[in-house]
């Protein structure tokens, strides 16, 4: 595996950093037609210093970002490196200066081999024979990089053929190669392992090291404590509070995140739980899950806890039919004991969020109303015929609009239009019209805003109250504690314990996640 | 889904080489099952004729293969070839020009129709299938005005030059070293220059590279004369070779090429995909099959028919392997 | 939430031109655009041409207005899906022919259009099944169709017209019967669009075909249906064609053909992309492409500019579409 050299200086320690770029973002200013995306943001970063970036979906974290890659020109403001006033008007020039942005999404081309993925935005250098490459320095120069990250991937692979950790572990690599000082980590986590979160965070660590600025957004406050130095909360395009990370507790980022006093989930206690719904026995698919037993009773909100790759997602999968199951039985009913289901009999009963509402969750260049009404259009649909009744539709469209608070002029808004949070409730608005019985949600508030977490949140207890059950993955520790009843934990795909609501603690979650042992808390 | 969860190491490259394994067994057991079948399959003059007659098929298809490789599609390939042949053509039999002024002329037309490819794709972003498409039409259309809709005998003009070339370079036409040049000159772009690269990253992903800082539109358009320049030889080879220009010339050679590229391995959506050996296997294979079938006997009418078939078997196998990667 | 009226407009559905600087009125009126080029033509053929706007003439018109209008009414549905199906006119030639060859030699009037029609289900079945059901790209499979079926008519036919067709099935199926069937093809098919749940599960499924898988709408089902229709309508158009030339040849549905029909499609706002179009204005797009050809005929260009003028007349409608979308495609 990857072995990287560990970097003896403790986290937080500002003695003995090599010199490294001085950046100054002053006054930055951009506006978008109907919306001031940044007013008058004033950054100071230093080399050797992990800057955290916070705030809510809309605050200005990636417009900011984009102005440092050169993807967008601010309307004022300077950006100096060094005290020297740059122009960054393209992402060549932001390479000029020595800024790399690291996005979210994957940005390696799958068909290219890894030395060529690292060296792709450069390819004049290695220039010999006229237009001819040579190969051999391309890879030489590539295992140069690699080797600073301590990083054993196979040169010679093609793209498609890495996991999502060494993905990203080549394009620090590239970013590297193209002289980069500057490097903009955005969400870098979000797909990564737990282990490979640690190496991600060593690679860092080193990194500040050798004098880099180094900026990380996140929207897990988590991770700031983990591996940033200062934090920046930025709120409405402005900077709200900034300063060392250990002068601020969580929940004061929060706040300025959000600007107002966060309430604390309500609603976990005090709800009366029916019968059972719901009983898997030996569920078990191709690869995950493996001999899965657990039951739902009515009302039940239970959680499924687990590290990325553990399996959470297929879980679901085969419950609801989409995943090939090899073994194993499913019982429910809506009413009553429990029967024997087939294949798929849920994912036609129950309401199913997936994971990626990008791709799979919204037809994004239709209406709301249409959007809302999508699950169950055959109830509109007369029975000769089938002719949809419209004004019907649009009618229950806007009842369930209203009743998940979705924040949009009217129902004939195009779901590409709306916020993510807003889609987000869409979507639940979506399948809540089933009146399922048994909602399964796989990374409910993933992606999106603080103020319509909560709003999600809520509707999730009130539902939850009327006796609808759910089945919630989540990878936010604080969510899946205030929202569950029970935790289940995933580890390679098995149940490894359930949890009650009185067993629930932070430690334990994350140990039985990761292995059998406890661990301490730093 | 997080890819990471997903996604077994192994796979991606274990199909890649079983699908590209089965190409040529599938290749292997062609040749052998016609040879068994016929005497005169595996002679010399007979391969030798299907190459000659098949490298305007090979050549459009290395054209085709650039604008896939570079993630859009030209559908125009086979117009443009029969344009620059028609073109050449009436060159050297009604204006008497010289051979060079000629081919100059056929390749001339053909970049031109690049460029006006690019523009319209690149710079005005136009839905590449339809308007190839409307390009093709478009094209024949100038080809049959040209030509006055009928066919043109190159007759004594065209045998002077035949002689001249066949007999040159050790008894092989210079032809067959141009369609091998073209091959092999394409597939040392493709694999070794900035540009055969940056085709590659531009068809994987078009986003990722501009953020890199890549010049897409630059690359695309490039990509897209190099496609119809290398139709231009193509048509110019074609009109050599045939000693005439038929009004139906190159019909449905697109498609053909679309069969031929894909069967090489290269994929509809960009990125993936070979020259050498590749796109000239594919070539190859539905030349082979053609002129084995005619050998053994089997009716012409059943052509469609096995080409449709091969094309479809083709797109499965694809889709196969895009859904298992 | 404030009650808005439900306007049931003819405009297409399709997100908006973010970067429209229109006037709002001005969109609105977009869909009025169509039907007054057409009548502007008209108006002008009327005007400048002798004995243009006869009765008789307007007939012809339609009459040639037909195929293609059915035709790309069944790409239209398979182009909303985010698909393509270029086999119409050889899947028309091949439904033609098996039909027309039946009826020579049977006599048997009746049951010769509806096996043309089978013909054309059975041919659009396997387009659907390649697509729906085994994934493949939609362009290469309907392409291999219409390769196969340029090569059933060659072997059908030997190459030959059909000879031998009762003189009583163009009489039966004459101009007016063909205009009839069109326009009520229309209606069925713009109603079925518009109005009813397969129709809505058509766009769905062109808006994004993995959120109506997981909504749990019947993806593969209905593409299948969709490119099945589309097979049908060619069977219909070949009906209208032999019955236009009282026989049935190889040459009737030549490959450049599908570009009318696919200009059609576009010009009355199928996008290409699918999600969007609809078919009223797909049958108007049939006009415009008819009438365009007949222009150039009227005024006296040589027949083998057509194919220049049509392909440079799709590229302007892509233009107006990309425009009209405001989106790069």
């Amino acid at each position: 595996m990857t072995q990287v050299p560990t970097s003896s200086t403790p986290a937080r320690d500002d003695t003995a950093r090599v010199a490294g770029p001085y950046l100054e973002l002053n006054a930055i200013s951009k506006r978008f037609p109907g919306v001031q995306a940044l007013r008058r943001v004033t950054i100071h970063a230093p080399g050797g210093e992990v800057m955290g970036l916070v705030g809510v979906n809309g605050a200005g974290k990636s417009t900011l970002m984009n102005v440092l890659g050169g993807i967008v020109r601010p309307d004022e403001g300077s950006i100096r490196i060094d005290g020297q006033a740059v122009e960054i008007d393209s992402p060549r020039a932001a390479a000029h200066h020595g800024i790399a942005f690291i996005q979210q999404e994957i940005q390696i081309f799958q068909h290219l081999r890894v030395y060529e993925n690292i060296l792709v935005g450069e390819l004049e250098r290695w220039r010999v024979a006229g237009p001819m490459l040579s190969r051999k320095a391309m890879r030489s120069e590539a295992a140069k990089h690699l080797a600073k990250l301590g990083s054993a991937i196979d040169l010679d692979a093609r793209g498609e053929a890495l996991v999502v950790g060494e993905k990203q572990m080549v394009q620090i690599a590239r970013a590297l190669s193209r002289g980069g000082r500057i490097l903009l980590f955005d969400e870098p986590t979000s797909s990564l392992s737990a282990r490979e979160k640690d190496n991600l965070f060593q690679v860092i660590r080193n990194l500040r090291a050798s004098g880099l600025v180094i900026f990380y957004i996140t929207h897990f406050l988590d991770e700031v404590y983990e591996i940033c130095d200062k934090v920046t909360v930025l709120r409405d395009g402005e900077v709200a509070v900034q300063g060392k990370v250990d002068d601020f507790s969580k929940a004061h980022l929060v706040q300025h995140m959000i600007g107002r006093e966060i309430e604390g989930a309500t609603g976990a206690q005090g709800r009366r739980l029916g019968d059972v719904v719901l009983e898997v026995s030996h569920l078990t698919g191709t690869r995950f899950p493996q001999d899965a037993n657990f039951c739902l009773r009515r009302g039940e909100i239970l959680g499924v806890w687990g590290v990325l790759g553990s399996g959470r997602s297929e879980l679901l999968r085969a419950l609801i039919g989409i995943d090939k199951v090899r073994r194993g039985t499913i019982a429910y009913a809506e009413e009553g004991a429990p029967q024997p289901v087939r294949a798929r009999h849920l994912f036609h009963t129950v309401g199913y969020i997936t994971e990626e509402r990008h791709l799979d969750g919204l037809f994004l260049q239709m209406p709301l109303w249409k959007n809302i009404s999508s699950a169950c259009l055959r109830a509109f649909a007369s029975r000769v015929f089938r002719i949809l009744r419209v004004r019907r539709e649009m009618a229950r469209a806007r009842e369930y609009m209203a009743e998940v608070d979705v924040k949009a002029v009217d129902e004939n808004m195009l779901a590409s239009q709306l916020s993510g949070g807003n889609q987000q409730k869409t979507i639940i608005a979506k399948w809540l019209m089933k009146q399922p019985r048994l909602m399964i949600m796989d990374e409910p508030t993933k992606g999106v805003d603080v103020g319509a977490k909560q709003e999600i949140q809520k509707i999730i207890f009130e539902k939850a109250s009327s006796g609808v059950s759910f089945i919630i993955v989540s990878s936010e520790l604080d969510e899946i504690m205030s929202l569950s009843d029970r935790i289940i934990v995933l580890r390679g795909g098995r149940i490894v314990s359930e949890l009650t609501r009185e067993q629930f603690s932070k430690d334990r979650l994350m140990s039985e996640s990761i292995s059998g042992e406890a661990t301490h808390a730093a | 889904m997080p890819p990471s969860a997903m996604t077994p190491r192994m796979a991606p490259k274990s199909t890649g080489s079983v699908f590209s394994l089965s190409l040529y067994m599938f290749f292997a057991l062609m040749v052998v099952v016609f040879s068994s079948m016929s005497r005169t399959f595996l002679t010399f003059s007979n391969i030798y004729g299907t190459i000659l007659n098949g490298a305007p098929l090979v050549l459009i298809t290395c054209a085709i293969n650039f604008a896939l490789l570079a993630g859009t599609l030209d559908l125009s390939v086979a117009a443009v070839g029969y344009a620059s042949g028609c073109v050449c053509g009436i060159m050297l039999r009604n204006l008497q020009s010289p051979l060079w002024m000629a081919i100059c002329a056929g390749l001339g037309v053909a970049t031109v129709v690049g460029l006006i490819n690019s523009l319209l794709i690149v710079k005005l972003k136009m839905n590449a299938f339809l308007t190839t498409l409307g390009m093709m039409l478009a094209i024949r259309g100038v080809g049959k005005i040209v030509t006055q809709d009928r066919t043109i005998l190159m007759g004594k003009v065209l045998a002077d030059i035949r002689h001249m070339k066949i007999g040159s370079l050790g008894g092989f036409p210079v032809l067959l070293f141009v369609v091998a040049a073209v091959v092999l000159v394409s597939q040392l772009v493709l694999s070794f220059t900035r540009f055969g690269r940056h085709v590659v990253a531009v068809g994987c992903d078009e986003r990722a590279a501009r953020n890199l800082g890549i010049d897409v539109p630059r690359v695309r358009t490039l990509a897209l004369v190099t496609t119809s320049f290398i139709c231009g030889i193509g048509g110019v080879v074609w009109v050599i070779t045939l000693g005439s220009v038929i009004t139906r010339g190159l019909n449905g050679y697109e498609f053909l090429a679309i069969a031929a590229a894909v069967l090489g391995g290269t994929s509809l959506f960009g990125g993936r995909g070979a020259f050498f050996p590749g796109a000239l296997i594919g070539a190859l294979i539905l030349l082979f099959i053609a002129d084995g079938l005619t050998i053994v006997g089997v009716s012409p009418y059943t052509m469609p028919f096995v080409r449709g078939a091969i094309l479809f078997a083709a797109m499965y196998v694809d889709s196969l392997r895009v859904r298992f990667t | 939430m404030r009650a808005m009226p439900i306007s049931e407009r003819a405009t297409p559905e399709e997100a908006p031109g973010l970067r429209t600087r229109a006037l709002p009125t001005l969109r609105r009126l977009r869909w009025l655009v169509l039907p007054v080029a057409i009548a502007l033509i008209l108006l002008t053929l009327s005007l400048f041409v002798e004995n243009f706007a006869t009765a008789n003439n307007i007939l012809n018109l339609l009459v040639q207005v037909a195929p293609i209008g059915v035709m790309a009414m069944g790409a239209a549905l398979v182009m909303i899906t985010g698909g393509i199906d270029v086999s119409g006119p050889a899947v028309m030639t091949t439904a033609a022919v098996i039909g027309a060859d039946y009826m020579a030699r049977t006599g048997d009037l009746v049951f010769g259009p509806a096996l043309m029609i089978l013909v054309g289900l059975l041919l659009g079945g396997v387009n659907g099944i390649g697509v729906a059901f085994l994934r493949m790209v939609a362009l290469v499979v309907t392409l291999s169709i219409m390769t196969i079926c340029s090569g059933i008519v060659t072997a059908w036919t030997n190459g030959q017209s059909v000879v031998g067709l009762s003189p009583d099935f163009s009489a039966t199926f004459d101009r007016t019967t063909i205009i009839v069937v069109f326009l009520s093809l229309t209606l069925l098919l713009g109603f079925l669009l518009r109005k009813t749940l397969f129709g809505r599960w058509l766009y769905c499924i062109g808006a994004n075909v993995r959120a109506a898988r997981v909504t749990g709408l019947p993806t593969r089902g209905a593409t299948f249906a969709a490119y099945t229709i589309s097979g049908a309508c060619a069977g219909v158009a070949g009906i209208m064609n032999t019955a236009a030339l009282s026989s049935a040849r190889p040459g009737m549905g030549p490959d450049t053909q599908i570009l009318d029909v696919v200009s059609a499609a576009v010009i009355g706002g199928v996008s290409v992309n699918g999600g969007s179009g609809n078919i009223a204005g797909v049958a108007l797009g049939a006009v415009l492409i008819v009438m365009i050809s007949n222009v150039i005929n009227l005024v006296g260009v040589p027949d083998y500019f057509t194919g220049l003028i049509k392909g440079l007349v799709i590229i302007l409608a892509i233009g107006l579409d990309k425009m009209r979308s405001g989106s790069p495609s």
